[in-house]
């Protein structure tokens, strides 16, 4: 067995109920296997179990036998399975522990004294695979989250383990690095036999490569194929896959890709039952909105001291109280885009105004009054030691008085005030995440800005965003969301969409016309969400244009 | 202002990977200089020496292309913090100095200043083309141990995260309508706390992301270790080092 886990239960330090309770699996040589659950139910923490890190490094209290490899970890900590099995934790910005990407690639073998000769071939062997040899001399902090990513990799592939444990993989990457990595890990896992654990709720694109789905939420609650896995994913509020839900929804066996459903599909469809009916129909009107302009940019070009353009000449309005999204892969400047909307930057070459204020006359104090920005790590802003002063704190700089029954109140409509009085630091990653959020939204600002809110938040707390952003909508304020999310994005109903890439504005609409065009299918900019890959593969995408599940469903209803 | 600040002194302080004279210098030789400068410009005890110690120092720093961006990001990222510290040594020595002699005391801080300059120039050259991994290796061939040396090293890999994520922070807290302009010094000093505590915590979770990542990848494993690129002075070193050594000493003789 490589991993073989018996009557485990584990206590963290001064804490009485347990981490993890009872639990029992074994994973085979040469399996994929898919280790989830929801957010706080002990994923991570089993990871760290399963690595040696806990008891090790954090103490508290652990009962039961978990064999890697044979060996025993609990009695033999990490130093036990160095070599055996290769160790991805979650942020990978974080695990480099050196200037450049081959000294990287070398770190673990030089700690274990292996011969130069040998590092060197490793180095060149695994760089070469992983389609990294051309970063080798690149200085580790200017990668992109996937190529981090696969440079972490890389550092325990070089050990040639049996087995690879990833923790969290997909979250800080975007939809097309996701593709890449995965495409990667089960040729890894195919071509060289290893074992591949992957410890993730990101399960979209994930789950059709798993030859085993173990469902965690303190105690194993399903252990199985990845067919017999759906009803206990959805129970646990885990993400499916789009393509798996539509399979449900027919009746029809559930698949998680988008080829396996399109075949599916096309066999309902060829009977000839189905016709397309009603193109109009299908159509959202774009919401009549206000004329007024929020936030104006006319032809902005940015760069940071001393770098090339980020920003290369990009117009757009935003207009008074509609929902804009900003989509396109990382790196594309979509953040430092936002940042000029409060004139935290201010444009080398074009103007920005701010309801008819030029960001440039104005200091961000002022310009902030119209406009809020919550950025992407709420642990970016937390200082104060309840929760109620965080809200209070920014009530105070906008010169607010009365400021704490206004904050109570703010708290109460983000369901937070029972921990009015708690630490920040204390709160779960979705209540951060509503903090955060609070604590901008608190003194009103005409437009309010989300920089990647869904980033690192499971389906669930996703959902309780989405309640979120409908509530701001009520209150009729401008919204611009950052995001790669697009699921999110549809589910979002967002009016218009706007798409960065390189810097530059590459397309604009509404979002089921930006999805559906042929030229953003061209360029790659982005990964498409399944419903619309589905669409198109099923060349449904000339009369109908679905964005969600339910519309999809809905138009092909009458087919079956 | 303090944005500025971090972007200046984030520059001088990165590793450069364009490969130029320096990156091909072996790291004991880039400490020889350090020193033999540190030692120069203690010696040296009036401004125009100093002056001319400094301008040697430019004049050995051309070899490497794009040093002198980098050294004026880094005074004009220091010049707050080197006026304030002028600033308070002329307060104090007027404050408590019997006679005020205010040709001394002007001399004194501008040696100071170019000392500060003089040796900023070698140890910008050592951060901008030496790896912390190189750096390690030159000092365990020096009989070192590296598992002491690594914590400081470390630190110096992590100088642009940190100083990316303070940018990003101070952004955050200024979109929450902090202002550091305002105020006297007190409240100067107060609205500080919603920068300084978020990125003390932000850096105490990454060290321990990294202390787990170096605990799996083995650190600590050995007190030796190997080393997957030879170090070895070669001639270049040699030159480099008799050109220093022959460049403070006409200057010592020159101007004694």
């Amino acid at each position: 067995m490589a991993i073989e886990v018996r009557n485990l239960t584990y206590f963290y330090p001064n804490s009485d109920t347990p981490a993890l309770q009872d639990i029992n699996f074994k994973i085979d040589y040469g399996e994929f296997a898919i280790i989830t659950g929801p957010s706080g139910g002990g994923k991570s923490t089993l990871c760290k179990i399963l690595v040696g890190l806990i008891p090790g490094i954090y103490g508290g209290r652990l009962s039961g036998e978990v064999y890697i490899d044979g060996v025993n970890v609990i009695e033999k900590g990490v130093r036990g399975v160095i070599g055996r099995v290769g160790i991805v934790l979650q942020v990978p910005e974080n695990q480099i522990a050196s200037l450049l990407v081959e000294e990287e690639l070398a770190f673990g073998l030089e700690n274990l004294l292996y011969d130069p000769r040998v590092i060197r071939e490793r180095i060149y062997e695994v760089s070469k695979n992983l389609e990294i040899d051309h970063l080798l001399n690149r200085a580790t902090y200017t990668l992109s989250g996937g190529e981090a990513q696969k440079v972490v990799i890389g550092s325990v592939l070089v050990y040639k383990p049996k087995i690879l444990i990833l923790d969290e993989p997909l979250a800080h990457i975007d939809p097309t690095s996701v593709e890449n990595l995965l495409s990667l890990l089960i040729r890894i896992n195919r071509e060289e036999g290893i074992t591949v654990v992957v410890i993730e709720h990101r399960l979209s694109e994930l789950l059709k490569y798993a030859s085993r789905v173990i469902v965690l939420n303190r105690k194993i609650i399903f252990d199985g194929g990845a067919e017999d896995s759906i009803p206990y994913l959805i129970e646990s509020g885990v993400e499916i896959p789009p393509v798996t839900k539509l399979t449900i929804s027919i009746n029809a066996k559930p698949v998680f890709s988008v080829e396996d459903a399109s075949r599916v599909l096309a066999r309902h469809l060829t009977q000839g039952i189905c016709r397309c009916k009603n193109v109009s129909a299908n159509r959202n009107a774009v919401r009549s909105r206000d004329k007024e302009v929020a936030i104006s940019l006319n032809n902005v070009w940015y760069a940071y001291s001393g770098n090339r353009y980020v920003l290369r000449g990009v117009s757009l309005d935003i207009y008074r109280g509609e929902m804009l999204a900003i989509v396109g892969p990382n790196g594309s400047g979509k953040t430092t885009l936002i940042k000029h909307f409060n004139g935290l930057l201010k444009p080398v070459k074009g103007y920005v105004k701010v309801f008819g204020k030029d960001t440039k006359m104005h200091s961000v104090a002022e310009l902030a009054r119209h406009v809020g920005i919550v950025f992407q790590n709420p642990l970016h802003q937390f200082f104060e030691e309840t929760a109620l002063k965080e809200v209070m704190f920014t009530l105070r700089n906008m010169g607010i008085e009365y400021s704490e029954d206004r904050a109570m109140k703010i708290l109460e409509m983000f369901k937070l005030e029972h921990v009015a009085y708690r630490s920040p630091y204390e709160l779960s990653v979705g209540e951060q995440r509503r903090l955060a959020i609070a604590s901008v939204v608190a003194y009103e600002p005409d437009v309010i800005v989300l920089d990647e809110p869904t980033a690192g938040i499971d389906y669930a707390l996703k959902m309780e965003l989405l309640e979120v952003v409908n509530k701001l909508r009520k209150k009729n304020k401008t919204i611009v969301i950052v995001t790669h999310d697009m699921e999110f994005l549809s589910k979002a109903n967002v009016d218009r969409v706007v798409v960065l890439y390189n810097g530059r504005v590459v397309s604009e609409g509404n979002l089921r016309d930006v999805l559906y065009s042929p030229k953003i299918e061209e360029t790659g900019v982005f990964r498409l969400p399944q419903v619309v890959r589905l669409a198109k593969a099923l060349k449904l995408d000339i009369c109908i244009n679905p964005l969600t599940v339910e519309e999809f469903v809905n138009a092909i209803e009458r087919c079956f | 202002m303090t944005r500025r600040f971090f972007e200046d002194i984030g520059i001088a302080l990165s590793f450069d990977e364009d490969k130029g004279f320096y990156h091909f210098l072996d790291p004991r030789t880039k400490l020889f200089y350090i020193i033999s400068t540190a030692i120069v410009t203690m010696i040296m005890n009036n401004v125009p020496k100093l002056v001319v110690v400094v301008l040697v120092n430019i004049v050995i720093a051309m070899l490497y292309r794009g040093f002198l961006t980098k050294l004026a990001s880094f005074i004009k990222g220091l010049t707050p913090f080197i006026i304030a510290i002028i600033g308070l040594n002329i307060a104090l020595s007027v404050l408590f100095a019997e006679t005020v002699d205010w040709v001394e005391i002007l001399e004194t801080q501008a040696r100071a200043f170019m000392r500060i300059v003089a040796i900023a120039i070698p140890i910008l050259i050592l951060i901008a083309t030496t790896t912390p991994s190189d750096l390690i290796q030159g000092l365990a061939k020096m009989g070192i141990r590296y598992t002491y040396l690594y914590p400081f090293i470390v630190a110096y890999r992590f100088i642009p995260l940190i100083f990316t994520e303070m940018k990003n922070i101070y952004d955050a807290q200024r979109s929450r309508g902090l202002e550091l302009e305002k105020g006297g010094i007190r409240q100067k000093v107060k609205s500080l706390t919603p920068i300084l505590i978020p990125t003390t915590i932000c850096s105490l979770l990454r060290a321990k992301d990294l202390a787990e990542a170096l605990e799996i990848k083995g650190f600590g494993y050995s007190t030796r270790r190997s080393f997957y690129k030879s170090l070895r002075m070669g001639k270049r070193d040699y030159v480099f080092m008799a050109i220093i050594t022959a460049a403070y000493i006409i200057v010592t003789i020159l101007y004694p």
